[in-house]
């Protein structure tokens, strides 16, 4: 590429900010710009919405616990991911739980893109980011695929606070929403590349009753029970409900599927009846298994993501890269080891830049024209 | 994966399958779960495959029934497609490499492997990956009891879609019937042409174009969902939304009621409402019809205004009055009459009739009346009719009834109004009591008899018998009056006259003229002369011999004789003043001949008679001899200035010289010689008037003119006055005509009508000799009368005769109260101009003031 389309500032200066928009809008007057920011930088929305605005250039964007730039996390700074033509984008707001809910919200997101991809057959793919509390994620995925079906590849991630905390968290133009959806049909684009590199242990389990993201039962007892029986057992830890939160993101759970494919589920909440409350929808009567961290192996990992993007791009990548890594797996593994973990993708990769966020849950599916999945602990990788 | 897991998965799946009742979404879901489970992209269900079993090269025509995860082909779900028969049919199959079968599926997505499920006989699945995701599991072998539980469930979720299809129709038709009848009731509602509004506990929903015109609104939308009190005049806000909260909850409220509306321009205005609460399924509606009534207020307002205006007058008309139905049942009433029939409020009188009145007596004589006005639908005007009160009095009353109808002109009952004329009737009475009864013996007086004379005469003329006519005055009596004092002289004529009226037959009259004098008249004598002076000497004699007979008067007896004499008449041979003289002459011969005696008259008058024969030749020319003169006399008001005159005519004959009025007028008008001659009267004191209005001493008197009953008669006398007025060129306010009583009773509609002719031109009338008529207070109410004028006869002895004096005060009162001006004329001396003054009267005439003089000196009289 002759001209970056990505930029990170590493501090909000409203003047750089404003003489890289001028300059961008200057050779592009049809530009839009897709903008990542960190939990911290929060506040820095309307301001943005503001300069944008002056300038009548199009604004979309989404809130993450924090950025990847220059192969390292930060909280403070912002991402601007310019398009030269702003592509269809839509921000849905206020979706309903449920499957109700999701399927409602599915038809609408269908109908919004599918007028833009009526006369191609070009290949395209749905970029979503999707507020993490938003229940029915999966649910809202098979509405999806029953939609466009392996018409678009899925993308995407889950925006939002760190701690879990509801705030608005994806804005455009002029709004800032929560229990939103962001949209983005990317034509010509050819997907991307999801891995967590969990093992399967040979135990399974059954999720016996399960409610949404919320495991009630495993095996016909209490999920939580369970859980720590399991957990006692295999590792000899002592999970309570005071330290829960602490080991929680390092012993998620995984669901297994007839390929061997493992969809993890990291359990983030207690309830009061001692169901486990799951980042993404646990299916009924999933084929459960407790993964351990040992089992993650990065170089695998990795390994696995590059080729998978150099197989996009037909055997080489030498363009930027967008990457969205887990926050969950960067508690499980540490900051450093996480931090290591990026750096080491950037490396692999050979991408001109590596942008992206840390996130709260990730969307891809694990083969090619695959069923479009919600996962957690993973690396979400797709050429920009 | 491991066998053991392969439980759950097919639980899940039987979960799922189990889990739909439809078709389409059974098999998207079970194919979206297969998928889920077995990794593969994508697939494809195909139902009833054709029963034949083809080769496997050939290609089958199917449809998609489900398709998951290829976008091209989920486009052609529901089309019937040309598949391989290879990939459809078979058992459960696993391949791995089969780029050329699967080439053959319109995607545009490049698939290497499939997996084929069979539906135990009624379908296929068929999965499909670019390349074949891994399992340890034998899927084929492992789903088949997935394949067998859809199969059923297949059959099943048909039938339901075929049931909810048919229920689906039914609601479709019935939504469409409910549509139907939702938009027939709408153009019912819209077409309705009062205000009609849906409303939800206050707030409103929907209304007609009507409503909407009635708020000044343009368009629901600006009050739908907004509170109904928004439409509300504030005043009656508190009362609406307390009966809104009791209907919410379901109270008992009024359904019809008035209150008053706000239209959007801030204006306000009456409607009715009928407001009823409907509780349907989903919620409860309020359905109101709104009726305004702006044009009903002020119709109302108008309408009772008007009836406060009728009733004002009602009640405050000097008048009674009531209407009654067609049963003569009464229907109302003002206070008046109500107070008449002793209730206290008019209402109380409604469904009564005349029966139940105190008035009963007369019900009959009242039911009668009604019956015939309605029947012959002619109004009846000013009759008189008796009343009893309900302390049982007798009054009179002057009613009048017209009958009622009802827009179709049919009759619905009558109208009725009456005053009570008691007081008149009264003083009519008294009148002619006064005026034709002698007080102290209540025979007839001389007025009275003159016109009994005539009656008499009149008999005989018909009959062809003979009357007689006697005067008879009682011998000394005015020794007794002077020695015994006029008590016991007046109860001697009170026992002569109960004496006289036991001599005579019923219909015969006896009359007391005066002092002792008394007449008789006796009637149907017999129609031979000879026998019928017998029969009048037969009765002289028996009166003679009652009134000879002792009178014991105080304790004493007195004696009397009377002398009596008798003229005999038949027919209208000689007038009643004639047959009075020639009584009287035989009275005198009577006396002369020695008292208590009987005498018939001589009849040696014919050459008397010849004579007024001469006269009436002479008077035929004594118009065009330029004979008559007309002579004034003097009319002086209260402080004795002048006002006007009368003129009085008179006929000086070259041979005769003058010659009285009483000779020649009844002459006059006996001949009809009293119309050249009342003309030439009118036109003579017309020039006299237009001469004095040129003098300014002489504009303002007034010239009175007396008219003959002949005279006026003539059907051309209004113009006749009319055209001498023009000639003349005076003010027609200074011409006074006078008329006698005589003339105004002879027929009193036609005196009517052109007396108020000629009062329009101006002229004016007085009532000559008011008082020795049979006046009707009741006529005289009706003529345009401006004057009476008192006849000389009473004012002649008006210091003298207690009589004379009580009728003139009567009449002046009379006067006063009918609002006429008085004139006495005859008055000679200062005493009785201070009686008629005393007693109110304020204009005079008569030699006191002056005699009727010729014009010359009249005006030389006027002059000084």
């Amino acid at each position: 590429m002759s001209e970056t389309k990505l930029r990170y500032f590493d501090t909000l200066d409203v003047s750089a900010l404003a003489t890289t928009l001028d300059a961008w809008k200057a050779v592009h007057p049809e530009m839009g710009v897709l903008v990542l920011l960190p939990e911290a930088e929060k506040d820095a929305v309307a301001q943005l919405q503001a300069l944008f605005a002056e300038r009548g250039i199009p604004l979309v964007g989404g809130i993450f616990p924090a950025l990847i730039a220059e192969g390292v996390f930060h909280r403070q700074g912002a991402w601007l991911m310019r398009f030269d033509t702003m592509p269809y984008v839509a921000l849905h707001e206020g979706l309903q739980p449920g499957d109700a809910g999701a399927m409602q919200a599915a038809e609408a997101i269908a109908a919004g893109v599918r007028p833009h991809l009526r006369g191609t057959r070009q290949e395209a793919s749905l970029f979503m980011l999707v507020d993490a509390q938003i229940p029915n994620i999966s649910t809202l995925l098979d509405s999806l695929y029953l939609q466009l079906a392996n018409r678009v590849h899925y993308v995407g991630a889950n925006t939002g606070s760190e701690t879990f905390q509801p705030m608005p968290c994806l804005f455009d133009a002029t709004r800032i929403v929560q229990d939103g959806v962001l949209v983005m049909l990317l034509s010509g684009h050819h997907g991307a590349i999801l891995e967590h590199g969990y093992c399967v242990p040979p135990q399974t389990m059954n999720a016996t009753s399960t409610v949404g993201n919320r495991i009630i039962q495993i095996d016909w007892r209490p999920a939580f029970t369970v859980y720590q029986e399991l957990i006692q057992a295999q590792y000899g830890v002592e999970v309570t409900r005071e330290n829960f939160y602490e080991y929680g993101v390092h012993f998620p759970f995984g669901i297994l599927r007839a390929n061997h494919n493992v969809v993890v589920r990291i359990p983030v909440a207690l309830g009061d009846d001692d169901s486990l409350f799951c980042v993404g929808e646990v299916p009924p009567n999933s084929v459960l298994a407790l993964l351990d961290s040992p089992k993650v192996d990065s170089v695998q990992t990795l390994e696995a993501l590059t080729q998978g993007l150099a197989g996009l791009n037909g055997g080489s990548v030498d363009e930027d890269v967008l990457l969205f890594y887990c926050a969950g797996r960067r508690m499980h593994l540490g900051v450093p080891a996480a931090t290591s973990e990026v750096r080491e993708f950037t490396h692999r990769t050979g991408a001109a830049q590596v942008a992206g966020a840390l996130s709260l849950g990730e969307i891809g599916g694990s083969t090619l024209w695959g069923y479009p999945l919600f996962h957690n602990a993973t690396l979400v990788a797709a050429l920009w | 994966m491991r066998q053991e897991l392969i439980l759950p998965i097919l639980y899940e799946m039987a979960m799922t399958i189990g889990g739909e009742v439809s078709l389409k979404p059974l098999l998207t879901r079970a194919l979206q779960r297969l998928l889920y489970f077995t990794s593969f992209p994508a697939g494809f269900i195909c139902l009833d495959l054709p029963d034949a079993q083809p080769h496997l090269e050939e290609m089958l025509n199917v449809q998609f029934s489900a398709v998951v995860g290829d976008f091209e082909l989920t486009q052609l779900v529901g089309q019937t497609l040309s598949l391989p028969a290879a990939l459809l049919r078979g058992d459960g199959a696993r391949e791995e490499e089969a780029p050329e079968l699967l080439a053959k599926l319109p995607s545009g997505t490049t698939y290497n492997a499939y997996l084929r499920l069979p539906i135990n006989g009624c379908g296929v699945i068929i999965l499909l990956a670019p390349q074949l995701p891994e399992s340890e599991m034998p899927l084929t072998q492992m789903f088949m009891p997935v394949m067998s539980n859809l199969a059923k469930a297949v059959r099943l979720c048909r039938q339901y879609d075929t049931h909810a299809a048919e229920v689906a129709a039914q609601q479709a038709r019935i939504e469409h019937s409910l549509r139907q009848s939702e938009e027939n009731l709408r153009a019912l509602i819209e077409l309705c042409p009062i205000g009609v509004a849906f409303s939800s506990d206050g707030v409103t929903v929907d209304g007609n174009a009507v409503y909407l015109k009635m708020f000044g609104l343009d368009n629901i939308a600006e009050i739908q969902g907004r509170p109904l009190l928004e439409q509300i005049a504030p005043q009656c806000r508190e009362k609406m939304l307390e009966r809104i909260n009791k209907r919410a909850q379901g109270l008992p409220v009024e359904n019809v009621y008035e209150t008053t509306g706000l239209r959007r321009d801030g204006s306000q205005f009456p409607f009715l409402v009928s407001a009823r609460r409907v509780v349907l399924p989903e919620r409860s509606l309020t359905f109101s019809f709104f009726i305004d009534l702006t044009d009903q207020k002020r119709t109302e307002h108008a309408l009772r205004a008007s009836n406060e205006m009728l009733h004002t007058v009602l009640e405050n008309a000097p008048i009674r009055v009531f209407w009654k139905d067609t049963e003569s049942r009464y229907l109302g009433c003002n206070t008046a009459f109500a107070r008449d029939a002793g209730l206290q409020r008019p209402e109380e009188l409604i469904g009564k009739d005349d029966f139940a009145m105190s008035w009963q007596n007369q019900a009959s004589l009242y039911r009668a009346d009604d019956k015939e006005v309605m029947e012959s639908n002619i109004s009846r005007l000013g009759y008189e009719e008796p009343q009893t009160t309900p302390d049982g009095h007798d009054i009179w009353l002057r009613t009048s009834k017209v009958p009622l109808h009802n827009s179709e002109r049919e009759v619905i009952g009558i109208l009725g109004i009456y005053e009570d004329i008691t007081q008149q009737k009264r003083a009519e009475a008294q009148i002619r009591q006064l005026a034709f009864f002698d007080p102290l013996t209540s025979l007839p007086n001389r007025r009275l008899l003159l016109d009994r004379i005539q009656q008499a005469m009149s008999v005989s003329m018909r009959n062809g018998r003979h009357g007689a006519l006697m005067l008879l005055d009682l011998d000394q009596f005015k020794t007794l009056n002077d020695t015994k004092g006029h008590g016991v002289g007046d109860k001697m004529l009170i026992e002569v006259s109960r004496r006289l009226q036991s001599c005579v037959r019923e219909g015969d009259t006896v009359a007391r003229l005066g002092g002792d004098e008394f007449v008789v008249v006796l009637e149907t004598l017999s129609s031979v002369p000879e026998e019928a002076e017998a029969q009048a000497e037969e009765v002289a004699e028996k009166i003679r011999a009652s009134l000879s007979v002792a009178y014991r008067l105080d304790d004493n007896d007195y004696h009397i004789t009377p002398s009596i004499g008798i003229t005999m008449f038949r027919g209208h041979q000689h007038n009643q003043e004639d047959l009075l003289v020639h009584a009287d002459t035989a009275m005198y011969q009577a006396k002369a001949g020695g008292r208590n005696t009987i005498r018939f008259y001589d009849p040696q008058m014919q050459a008397a008679l010849e004579a007024r024969s001469e006269l009436e030749k002479a008077l035929r020319g004594a118009l065009a001899r330029r004979e008559f003169q007309l002579y004034y006399q003097l009319q002086v008001d209260a402080q004795h200035q002048p006002i006007g005159a009368e003129v009085l005519l008179r006929w000086r004959h070259s041979a005769l010289g003058m010659v009285s009025p009483g000779q020649f007028i009844p002459i006059a008008e006996e001949s009809g010689l009293i119309l050249p001659i009342g003309h030439w009267v009118l036109e003579t004191a017309c020039a006299q008037l237009a001469r004095w209005q040129t003098v300014p001493r002489f504009s303002k008197l007034n010239i009175a003119v007396n008219v003959s009953a002949r005279q006026f008669r003539q059907d051309s006398f209004v113009n006749e006055v009319k055209s001498v007025l023009f000639a003349s060129g005076i003010n027609p306010n200074r011409l006074k005509l006078e008329l006698t009583e005589s003339l105004v009773l002879d027929n009193v509609e036609d005196t009517i009508s052109k007396m108020v002719q000629l009062k329009a031109l101006g002229v004016r009338f007085s009532m000559d000799d008011f008082g020795t008529g049979y006046s009707s207070l009741s006529y005289l109410k009706r003529l345009p009368l401006e004057q009476i004028k008192i006849d000389q006869s009473f004012v002649r002895d008006i210091t003298t005769d207690q009589n004379d004096a009580a009728i003139v005060q009567t009449i002046i009162a009379m006067a006063q109260s009918l609002g006429l001006n008085v004139i006495a004329e005859g008055v000679e001396t200062e005493a009785q101009c201070e009686f008629l003054e005393l007693r109110g009267c304020r204009a005079f005439q008569g030699y006191l003031f002056g005699k009727p003089v010729p014009i010359e000196e009249l005006e030389r009289t006027l002059s000084r």
